[in-house]
């Protein structure tokens, strides 16, 4: 399964607020704890795009930067128009927004609010979810194989939930 | 039992029920609505906001952008048929700061579209800071001449940090910009930085007006400066703070603001080293290792 993948592919590292989307093969990670990721993945020209946020939606304060998941989507969606995607040969992938029970109230509703946000839009603009894991206690690692759709996932220990995003 | 319970009034079972039940209702459902309640207000008053912010950040360029560039070719076209050397050399010192003033704004515009657009990447390198810093002082140094500031360097003998060394010049550039904007009578801007905790501290302090308190909030806002409309005496589109404080957290620092009215204000920022992101197996955050269970595929 893995042989194919680990040819040279080009690495990236996603940030927080940041996001990604490049015609050619990459292999994308990231580290989610409360935060989302959305995976975008054209089904006929073959590659993907993804984006890491931190809060559901743009309050107002600062920049309307991909720090809020209502930006953050917009922007995939766009990116990925620019290049040369239609948005009805997008599917999508979900993941991150984990909540532990010790952390408090306003972190729980963060993370609820953030999968909801990702579900309420993909939603809005037609685009089917085919694989989600989201919520939980457990922070993730995940490895997004740009060509393939496919994506690796890991749980990161809850111990270490505060260290992610 | 039954019977006391005659004695109870009906207010009394319900503020009874409120405190065994409350919590539980509090905490799901009433919070929800009082949540999304302030979410809409807060909302509807920001659109009003963004629209004034909007109006006001299109006249500041017309004013920032199209002055500089008016002055430059007005400057540039006298050059071409002056005659003493005299003339020419402090024409071309005009220029040269308006171009200056140009391209600094142009920049932040650039930087703010980019973090708007999410497309910073930031790179890890090992910074040698005060060269870093010392550059910035130097490429500011026609601001600096013509508002007659000194900056004065705090700086160890020595300090190599692992950081991006493309935004951290961007925002000591605009921190500094700043505190020489608003530098006030004594033209002193104090520049501190430290090693400490692993995490680099860096403070530009300078002795000008200050920030009352009410605006203090809104300085980290795009678009905004604490004073507007034909009082503005200080150029900019209130981009530079703004950027200053989506950077800083993008490099996953923090930033506090200081300001005495009257005094002066300092700003404080704090940035961890680079976290190495090398290898898709090991990782490692913070210097501790993380632990995965079984890989999952989806």
């Amino acid at each position: 399964m893995m042989k194919a993948l680990d040819v040279a592919i080009d690495e990236h590292f996603l940030f927080p607020s940041t996001l990604f989307a490049e015609r050619s093969p990459h292999r994308v990670q990231t580290i989610l704890g409360s935060c989302v990721a959305v995976c975008l993945f054209d089904l006929e020209m073959e590659y993907g795009g993804i984006n890491h946020y931190m809060l559901p939606w743009w309050n107002g304060n600062g920049m309307p930067s991909p720090k809020y998941g209502d930006v953050a989507i917009e922007r995939l969606i766009e990116k990925m128009t620019i290049l040369g995607s239609r948005k009805t040969n997008l599917v999508a992938k979900i993941f991150g927004g984990a909540s532990q029970y010790t952390l408090n109230r306003e972190v729980f509703d963060i993370s609820n609010r953030n999968i909801a946000t990702a579900e309420k839009l993909l939603n809005s603009h037609k685009i089917r979810i085919v694989a989600q894991n989201t919520g939980g206690p457990k922070g993730r690692k995940i490895v997004f194989h740009t060509q393939t759709n496919q994506v690796l996932m890991k749980y990161l220990e809850p111990t270490e939930l505060k260290e992610a995003v | 039992m039954i019977n006391s319970s005659r004695h109870f009034t009906n207010d009394q079972l319900i503020g009874e029920l409120k405190n065994r039940l409350g919590p539980m209702i509090d905490s799901s459902q009433k919070n929800e609505f009082i949540n999304l309640e302030e979410e809409v207000r807060r909302l509807s008053s920001f659109l009003q906001e963004s629209e004034r912010g909007k109006s006001q950040f299109l006249s500041n360029v017309r004013n920032e952008i199209n002055n500089p560039l008016t002055s430059i070719l007005g400057l540039a076209s006298s050059i071409t048929g002056s005659t003493t050397e005299e003339k020419v050399k402090r024409m071309s010192t005009l220029i040269y700061q308006q171009a200056f003033e140009l391209d600094f704004q142009m920049r932040n515009i650039i930087v703010a579209a980019e973090i708007e657009m999410g497309d910073i990447q930031p790179m890890n390198s090992r910074v040698n800071i005060i060269t870093l810093l010392e550059d910035q002082v130097s490429y500011l140094k026609p601001k600096i001449d013509s508002m007659g500031v000194t900056v004065k360097l705090q700086l160890p003998d020595l300090l190599k940090f692992r950081t991006d060394p493309y935004l951290l010049q961007t925002i000591c550039a605009n921190l500094l910009t700043n505190a020489i904007e608003y530098s006030g009578a004594n033209k002193l801007v104090i520049v501190d930085v430290t090693e400490r905790d692993e995490h680099l501290h860096l403070s530009v302090t300078d002795f000008g007006s200050g920030i009352e308190l009410e605006k203090q909030k809104i300085i980290f806002d795009r678009f905004r400066q604490a004073e507007t409309g034909r009082t503005k005496s200080h150029p900019g589109h209130g981009l530079g703070l703004t950027i200053v404080h989506e950077l800083v957290e993008l490099l996953q620092g923090t930033i506090e603001l200081k300001s005495i009215a009257g005094k002066g204000t300092t700003i404080h920022i704090q940035i961890p080293p680079f976290l190495q992101r090398e290898g898709s197996s090991s990782l490692s955050i913070s210097g501790s290792e993380l632990l995965f269970t079984e890989e999952e595929e989806f």
